[in-house]
């Protein structure tokens, strides 16, 4: 199973490949994608255009400013307030007890939406459990998942008098009354949806059985306020926007749609657990949007010449490929080029999914223990 | 040959802050002053003395108790100083002494205060007397003992000292450990040692239960205000309980337990004494509490004993006579009128060994005073002074070498010529000033919101760092930092990644380092990498930020090792690490926009210049002063620290070493402008070759629109292909300050470039030449009522030469107007989001308005008060025109539904 936070840039990934477009692949799922004879060029981190812009990123992942613009831009967010791990713990609990009213809605208040959301707390020993989870610092959290455009956290680790290590003092969270009704997660691509499901427990605790494509009986009012949502934070080209409704197929005022997350990047894997065909899909708009062009000549089988750079062991890395591509039965050779560089080069045929990941995967945590800094796949004449 | 003349040939002064030991402890500011001076045979003397300017307490807030400071220092040099005998001596440091009180006067005019700059004068006077002493090589107790008129020959034997914790408290006396055994706060365990006040406040009860006479059954203890209400009623409880258990005379009369400003609190005290007296059932003792606070003479100690007619300890402090003479003189005449008393001689808090060798030495002079308490608090350990050898003056000289970091200004006469970089001037920035409170790294968040205002703009704030710029019309532009709208969240992705950066870079023909990433741990093959491409390398982390684990130069396997360690115990020690070639260049910030770049700095590592004359230390503090005047550089002083010792030591000298006209001595071995590097423009003199090189290398990156490129090369102005060179990093989001404010040569417009790039490219509608004077209507979100923002607010906006007005609007929301200087303007509006100390401001919105018609910065009326009084005026305006026309008026729903 891939990790999800690989889905969104290997599914753009295949799609380029598939589409017959060079891609040359840098660490952090950096992606260019090129097409020589039309001199068409884009570039992709995570799956997420690069006409999403920096600043537009970083206020998506700082969820009291994102808070704020959308309330701003005439949106309801569900009440909430921050506070710190070090400095206002007992104000959260008072907060959650005496204002918001259980159940209540815990997340970092920096950092990849929709990730380590901690929801359905229902009185102060569960919400005590939470924070005892927020202790835990975000490498150590099980799923961990950090985008590379990400600040850096640079303070210093807070320890605990029995030495444990834990979260920063300053480490924010927000507390957020938890709204009942039906938990929608829109696909946002230039303001225009283009999917929107029906995630009866939110993104990752609905079964993908349960998960329910409802794009064609969603109100348009409510894909005008998701589109408005998007458009809230300026630089955001693609998001997934959250709202919680009484009914996705009757109209709704903003004030009846509350945002509970707003992510700048899509998460395609909630798409492909409920079908993997759609995710797919989804991925080949958002290639087509990049490239500001539409997709033609689609293949199921592609032949590429590719380079393979900073392999820290090449020797052990030709073996490792070419056990990975006779598993995913891709034909083709690979040589050393330049041992000192950890160069290799190679030609193969097969499908451009299983290439796509084996070269995602070759960047991300390896194939076979086995790591390189880039790779440049390019369609053979 | 006997002395008849000193002429001061240099006076110097200088503020610095001590460095806090404890996060609870207030981080206090000393003055030093340092003489040097010749006598009429050439010999060359100095001295030095040191005060603790401490507000009301010291009368130094009667006004800029620097700036008064700096006029004194300046009006020393040149003075001459009559030696010829000690008497002399002492009436030629009395009679400047009272010129320079009469200008204190003079300064604070407007003043409540009527004993302004106490503290500052104290150091100053110090200095003197320890110039003359050295001079005429006698102590220092001599000349004081000379000025007191004392029937006793100077140099009598020391009274009792009583320190801190820091020498030792340890005691077998039964007494000390009980006053000193662990502290009950509340019914809680904090030890005694944990609060250096309280430690001393017992210590003074310690030393009156030993020298009061107690026959009258009444003991009376001054503390000076030593306590704050916790320690005060813990110190009560403690002293009742002395009491109760008979260690203590049967009265007891605490005076100033509480700082004057809590003075109308003493009765709590008095509430805990009585309630703790009724608990332990012993209606025979009393504990009073009393506050008196005018300490600034004689006469005030005089006048309470005479009043209170008992047996008293009266705490004397030197920093609030503002002169060691005259406290001697005091203690003389307090100690000759009422021989019962028990006068204590004691530093305030933050003194440092520098007062403290004084102290000694007034002590000495002082054979009325019973003790004298030194290592008041957390400065008793900051070696200020450091001893000198001879047996002259205080015996201390001042520690250039302890305070090198910590100096915050420094004023010497006459005024040395200011650093230069090979030849380069130091560049003179306005705005500083204005700067300033936004803090260290203020103007980091803030250039480009100026210049969006500037440009006529509205802004909307949400911390330091995060602003949006808008129109009106047109979508906003947001920023975090330098995190900017220009650029993709791609480019930052791969830019913060420098091996993927690299291959990039090689792939786009640009020049870089050979190497590659290791992963986490993989020492070994690093090794095996290296003796393939050879010494030196440089090693890094693989996504590092501000050169944190970076090591360069690496020369031999050893040199390699230590770098492994240093990189992996580094705040980013997980991560892959990178080996690369290392190039011997120097090293540049190349700041690139869009297609074009527009600064450059060269960056060398903390240096200074000699001039033949000045020691090391006087050129570094003297540079550091320069660099306060940066308002990029001015909180990243040039540090002596191991690494400048590290740098003298190869080059054999000392912060004591004077080095040769022009000679450059290095006290750093890396660049990073944050440990004391400097920064020089070299925009103007790049090789095309290079230019070309930047522009290529962030075409490389995807969608990369602002950067810094970080070059090595061995000279800028040649062509690339005749260097050795390389790009060893891309900065995606670099900071503004550093190429926008170098230290030498000019500074470029980044911030404006900036802006006016974002503008340009999302079309929005801005003026076409910055302005240069606006008017702002702030709205200000958050906890900023009843926290002093609106005195806050006013006083930073006077102070910043701005007029206009501040008012409240709600609980949460405060709004203000202020005009002035665009620089001076946006700065001050940027400090809202800190706000004072109480405040938590969590926004504001700025928006440009028609210049009002207003004179001074001042406090409006509540918007609820003045709805409120509106209203009020409206009913009775109502009521009179009703009158007026007879109309009648129901009294009561009932009357008016029965109308």
């Amino acid at each position: 199973m891939m990790d999800r936070a690989l889905r969104d840039g290997y599914e753009v990934h295949r799609s380029a490949l598939a589409h017959g477009y060079d891609v040359v692949l840098l660490p952090r799922q950096v992606m260019e994608v090129e097409h020589e004879p039309t001199g068409v060029k884009t570039a992709f981190s995570h799956g997420i255009p690069q006409q999403t812009t920096l600043a537009a990123v970083t206020y998506a992942q700082d969820v009291r400013m994102r808070r704020d613009m959308v309330m701003r831009a005439g949106y309801a967010v569900p009440t909430g307030a921050t506070f710190s791990m070090g400095g206002s713990l007992k104000a959260a609990f008072r907060y959650a007890e005496e204002k918001l009213g259980f159940p209540v809605v815990m997340k970092p208040a920096v950092g990849d939406n929709t990730i380590d959301v901690i929801s359905g707390i229902n009185n102060v020993e569960e919400l005590q459990r939470a924070v005892e989870f927020f202790y835990t610092p975000p490498t150590e959290r099980p799923g961990y998942t950090r985008a590379a455009y990400a600040l850096t956290e640079l303070r210093e680790p807070g320890i605990t008098e029995d030495g444990r290590v834990v979260v920063p003092p300053g480490y924010r969270f927000l507390l957020e009354k938890q709204v009942a009704g039906e938990y929608l997660r829109f696909l946002v691509l230039d303001g225009e949806i283009i999917n929107v499901l029906h995630c009866p427990d939110g993104p990752w605790r609905s079964s993908p059985e349960a998960i329910r494509d409802i794009t064609a009986e969603v109100h348009p009012s409510l894909n005008q306020i998701a589109a408005g949502v998007t458009a809230a934070i300026p630089g955001i080209s693609l998001a997934a926007i959250d709202l919680v409704v009484a009914d996705h197929t009757k109209p709704a005022e903003a004030a009846d749609a509350p945002v509970v997350e707003y992510s700048e990047r899509p998460w395609l894997q909630v798409q492909h657990a409920c079908d993997a065909a759609l995710a797919q899909q989804l991925a080949d708009r958002i290639l087509a949007f990049g490239l500001d062009s539409p997709l033609t000549d689609l293949r199921s089988t592609v032949r590429v010449e590719f380079q393979i750079y900073g392999s820290v062991h090449p020797q052990d890395l030709l073996v490792a490929l070419s056990e990975e591509f006779a598993e995913a039965e891709v034909s083709g050779r690979a040589e050393l080029e330049d041992q000192a560089m950890g160069t290799i080069t190679g030609e193969v045929t097969g499908d451009p999914a299983e290439i796509a990941r084996i070269m995602e995967e070759l960047l991300d945590t390896g194939i076979r223990g086995q790591r390189a800094m880039l790779v440049e796949t390019r369609h053979a004449p | 040959m006997i002395q008849t003349t000193l002429r001061i040939t240099e006076s110097r002064a200088l503020s610095y802050r001590i460095p806090e030991t404890r996060s609870s402890q207030p981080k206090f500011v000393n003055y030093a002053v340092a003489l040097t001076a010749e006598a009429s045979d050439g010999t060359i003397s100095e001295g030095s003395g040191e005060g603790q300017p401490r507000g009301w307490m010291t009368g130094d807030n009667a006004g800029n108790s620097w700036g008064f400071l700096s006029e004194v220092i300046r009006r020393l040099e040149s003075v001459e100083l009559d030696i010829s005998s000690t008497a002399r001596a002492v009436t030629s440091v009395q009679t400047q002494m009272a010129e320079f009180f009469t200008l204190a006067e003079q300064r604070s005019p407007d003043s409540v205060n009527r004993h302004p700059f106490r503290g500052s004068l104290l150091a100053v006077e110090t200095a003197l007397l320890d110039l003359t002493a050295r001079a005429l090589s006698v102590p220092l107790t001599a000349l004081i003992t000379e000025g007191a008129g004392a029937d006793t020959a100077g140099d009598s034997d020391l009274p009792q000292e009583i320190a801190g914790p820091a020498a030792g408290a340890e005691s077998s006396d039964e007494f000390q450990r009980a006053a000193r055994r662990p502290f009950d706060w509340e019914q809680d365990t904090v030890p005694v040692a944990q609060h250096d006040d309280l430690l001393q406040a017992l210590l003074i009860l310690e030393t009156a239960v030993r020298r009061a006479d107690h026959s009258q059954g009444v003991l009376g203890l001054d503390l000076g205000g030593l306590l704050d209400m916790r320690a005060g009623k813990a110190f009560v409880r403690r002293v009742v309980a002395l009491a109760v258990q008979g260690d203590l005379p049967k009265r007891v009369i605490l005076e100033r337990v509480l700082p004057r400003h809590h003075r109308g609190r003493t009765q709590l005290l008095q509430d805990e004494a009585d309630a703790a007296l009724r608990a332990s059932g012993r209606r025979d003792i009393t504990v009073e509490l009393h506050h008196q606070w005018r300490y600034w003479d004689h006469q005030t100690p005089s006048r309470q004993l005479q009043v209170s007619g008992r047996p008293s300890v009266q705490v004397i402090r030197p920093t609030q006579y503002g002169s060691l003479l005259r406290t001697a003189e005091a203690v003389e005449r307090i100690s000759s009128e009422h021989p019962e008393a028990v006068l204590l001689l004691a530093d305030f808090p933050g003194a440092t060994s520098l007062s403290r060798a004084a102290l000694r030495s007034l002590a000495r002079a002082c054979p009325g005073a019973r003790a004298h308490i030194t290592d008041a608090a957390d400065g008793g350990e900051y070696p200020v002074g450091a001893p000198h050898g001879a047996d002259s003056g205080h015996g201390v000289a001042l520690a250039y070498e302890a305070i090198v970091g910590d100096v915050r200004e420094m004023t010497t006469y006459p005024a040395p010529p200011q650093p230069t970089y090979e030849g380069r001037p130091v560049a003179v920035y306005h705005d500083v000033d204005h700067l300033h409170p936004l803090g260290p790294n203020g103007s980091k968040g803030h250039l480009l919101e100026r210049q969006a205002l500037a440009l006529g703009l509205s802004t909307t704030r949400y911390s330091k760092g995060a602003f949006r710029a808008g129109d009106g019309s047109r979508a906003p532009l947001i920023f975090k930092w330098s995190r900017n709208p220009l650029s993709s969240a791609a480019s930052l992705a791969l830019s913060t990644h420098k091996e993927g950066t690299r291959m990039q870079l090689q792939r786009a023909g640009v020049p870089v380092p050979q190497g590659r990433t290791f992963a986490n741990g993989d020492f070994a093959t690093a090794k095996q990498f290296v003796d393939r491409i050879g010494y030196p390398v440089v090693v890094k982390p693989a996504m590092g930020v501000r050169g944190i684990g970076v090591v360069a130069g690496i020369q031999n396997e050893q040199e390699l090792e230590a770098a492994f360690d240093i990189m992996a115990s580094s705040k980013l020690g997980k991560q892959d690490f990178i080996v690369e070639k290392h190039i011997n260049g120097r090293d540049y910030r190349i700041v690139v926009v869009g297609d074009e770049v527009i600064a450059a700095i060269q960056r060398e590592p903390a240096s200074v210049f000699g001039d033949g004359e000045s020691t090391i230390a006087e050129l570094l503090l003297n540079k550091n002063i320069a660099r306060k005047r940066n308002p990029h550089l001015w909180a990243r002083p040039a540090k002596y620290d191991a690494a400048a010792r590290h740098e003298l030591k190869k080059a054999g000298m000392t912060l004591s070493s004077v080095p040769a006209q022009g000679e450059r001595v290095l006290l750093a071995n890396t660049c990073s402008l944050s440990q004391g590097g400097d920064s020089i423009d070299v925009l103007d003199e790049l090789h095309p070759s290079i230019i070309e090189a930047c522009i290529r290398t962030v075409n490389a990156i995807p969608q990369l629109e602002y950067c810094g490129v970080d070059f090595l090369l061995e000279d800028h102005t040649k062509p690339l292909d005749q260097q050795d060179a390389g790009i060893c990093e891309l900065n995606a989001h670099a900071a503004i300050g550093n190429c926008e404010y170098p230290m030498f040569g000019s500074g470029k417009p980044v911030a404006e470039t900036v802006m006016r790039a974002c503008i340009d490219h999302y079309g929005l509608t801005a003026r076409s030449e910055p302005a240069e004077e606006v008017a702002l209507h702030l709205t200000i979100r958050g906890k900023v009522t009843g926290v002093g923002f609106r005195k806050w607010l006013q006083r930073r906006a006077r102070s910043s030469g701005l007029t206009g007005w501040v008012r409240n609007v709600d609980r949460k929301t405060v709004e203000a107007v202020l005009v002035g200087e665009t620089v001076a303007a946006t700065a001050v509006a940027a400090a809202t989001i800190l706000g004072p100390r109480a405040a938590v401001p969590t926004s504001y919105v700025a928006q440009h308005v028609e210049k009002p018609d207003v004179r001074d910065f001042v406090i409006r009326e509540d918007t609820a008060v003045r709805v409120k009084n509106l209203a009020k005026k409206v009913t009775v305006q109502a009521g009179r025109e009703a009158r007026r026309l007879k109309i009648y008026r129901p009294k009561n729903a009932q009357e008016a539904g029965a109308a």
